[in-house]
């Protein structure tokens, strides 16, 4: 089987997860120097939805002498991890798409759909004194 | 053949033939590119912030547009009432959902009563589109856009979702867009435009307005999810088909507005909050002073009741020049242009 490694990178330290984030799905995050070296006793924070009017801050957890710590996300979507205060965008897969997203679009879809189809069908013209 | 498959074939020729029709009539006129490109302009224009509830915004516009915005622009666009008379309503609309966004959301009021005044402006002023080269750059601007999100293509789920509990700091904005969406396409009310089914005219500009908006959320969402840019080049492709719809032969009251999406789009999000507190107030104001100026009776009013309303959101919406660079030089190129706008425009009756 092939290992799936989100690899992320700043400064001196990379942050391996393992598998890659999913929501629901135990991952490992490790976190390692430029010589993939661990590196023990980080503080690791993940912030969901970054910049969004429900964004939440959480602890991880530390990093054990492997430079190991185990993280089972709780939102999906777009986030952000960070090591003692340095953060790195990440990714967390949906499991499935969310009903309430699809539920809207679906909604606006036929809304459009109802607008341009009753635009385009032949109604009464102007008022009368009014040219078209 | 048998005789059903005749009929069949009968009725499916009739129905193309029908189709066509339409299609021949809208390539053979002229106010198809000019209105779709000015209806997905504005609605880059008025695109609210998803950041704060998703799609729930949208939701919240294309329900007021259905109950509310496209009613009033359809009644309004039947009334037979003198034009100039007619470019009042849009202000009576923007008073109207001023009203609902309550003085606590002076800015969402704000930004709502000269949304409409911008609709209003247009109306008044009866813009003339230029030819199918809007039409193009919509179609490039749509293009770079696709190519820009398919680079990192991921489900555009977590901003879109909608999030209700913060509605007010989206309602306003939403409540704004539903009113424009029915008078989108700017001019469309005119008598002389000849659009099928003229009556429903703004159902149809309503929906393809609508269709931009949904369009260009999903594309915000893919960006946030792979925090990339929305790409200068989509800016500027986006934006030119402003400048062309809105600077067609006479008048060339509201072109400002275009120069203005373009650079707002170039100038990134210090530019947005900078866009509704203190561009769009200004340009308001010189296109209703303008209008004021060069024109006589309701049209005068008009002009000139937006140059209040413009005036007075400016100096109580200013928050001083952009730090950021870009957005920053963007303001100064807009007041540059809106100034030369108002000095250079030719006086009509």
């Amino acid at each position: 089987m092939i290992a799936l490694w989100a690899m992320l990178a700043w400064g001196a330290d990379k942050v391996v997860v393992e598998p890659p984030a999913q929501i629901g799905v135990e991952s490992e995050i490790r976190v390692e120097d430029e010589d993939g070296l661990p590196r023990p006793g980080r503080t690791v924070r993940v912030t969901y939805r970054v910049g969004l009017s429900n964004a939440e801050d959480r602890a991880i957890g530390i990093t054990d002498g492997l430079g190991r710590v185990r993280w089972t996300p709780e939102m999906a979507g777009a986030a952000e991890v960070s090591i003692d205060g340095e953060r790195q965008p990440l990714s967390i897969a949906w499991g499935a798409p969310p009903a309430s997203v699809l539920a809207i679009l679906v909604v606006l879809l036929a809304t459009i759909v109802g607008f341009v189809g009753f635009g385009l069908s032949s109604g009464r013209r102007w008022a009368p004194g009014r040219s078209e | 053949m048998s005789n059903q498959l005749r009929v069949d074939a009968r009725r499916r020729s009739v129905t193309i033939a029908g189709m066509s029709s339409v299609f021949q009539r809208a390539v053979r006129e002229r106010w198809w590119p000019g209105v779709l490109a000015s209806t997905v302009v504005v609605s880059l224009v008025i695109a609210p912030s998803y950041a704060a509830g998703g799609l729930a915004g949208l939701a919240i516009a294309a329900l007021v547009a259905g109950f509310i915005g496209i009613p009033l622009a359809t009644l309004e666009g039947n009334t037979p009432v003198p034009e100039r008379v007619r470019a009042i309503g849009p202000l009576v609309l923007a008073v109207f959902a001023a009203a609902i966004a309550g003085s606590e959301l002076a800015r969402g009021g704000t930004a709502t009563v000269l949304t409409a005044t911008a609709v209003a402006l247009g109306i008044a002023g009866g813009w003339r589109r230029r030819t199918s080269w809007t039409l193009g750059f919509v179609g490039l601007a749509l293009l770079a856009g696709g190519i820009d999100l398919l680079v990192d293509l991921r489900a555009p789920w977590t901003l879109l979702e909608p999030r209700w509990a913060d509605w007010k700091s989206f309602a306003p904005r939403s409540v704004a867009i539903g009113l424009a969406l029915g008078g989108a396409g700017f001019g469309l009310w005119r008598p002389d435009a000849r659009v099928p089914g003229v009556q429903r005219a703004p159902w149809l500009t309503g929906g393809v307005a609508l269709g931009a908006l949904l369009l260009g959320a999903v594309g915000a969402g893919v960006a946030f999810e792979a925090s990339t840019s929305r790409g200068v080049w989509t800016g500027l492709l986006a934006g030119a088909p402003a400048l062309w719809a809105v600077s067609g032969d006479k008048p060339k009251i509201p072109w400002v507005f275009g120069l203005a999406t373009l650079l707002f789009w170039w100038g990134g999000p210090p530019l947005v909050e900078w866009w509704w507190s203190s561009l769009f107030p200004l340009g308001t104001l010189v296109s209703g002073f303008v209008l004021a100026a060069n024109t006589r009776g309701a049209a005068r009013a008009v002009g000139g009741l937006a140059a209040v309303l413009g005036g007075a959101s400016l100096v109580v919406g200013w928050n001083g020049i952009p730090a950021a660079a870009a957005a920053a030089g963007a303001v100064v190129v807009v007041i540059f242009v809106a100034a030369t706008s108002a000095l250079t425009r030719e006086k009509r009756a």
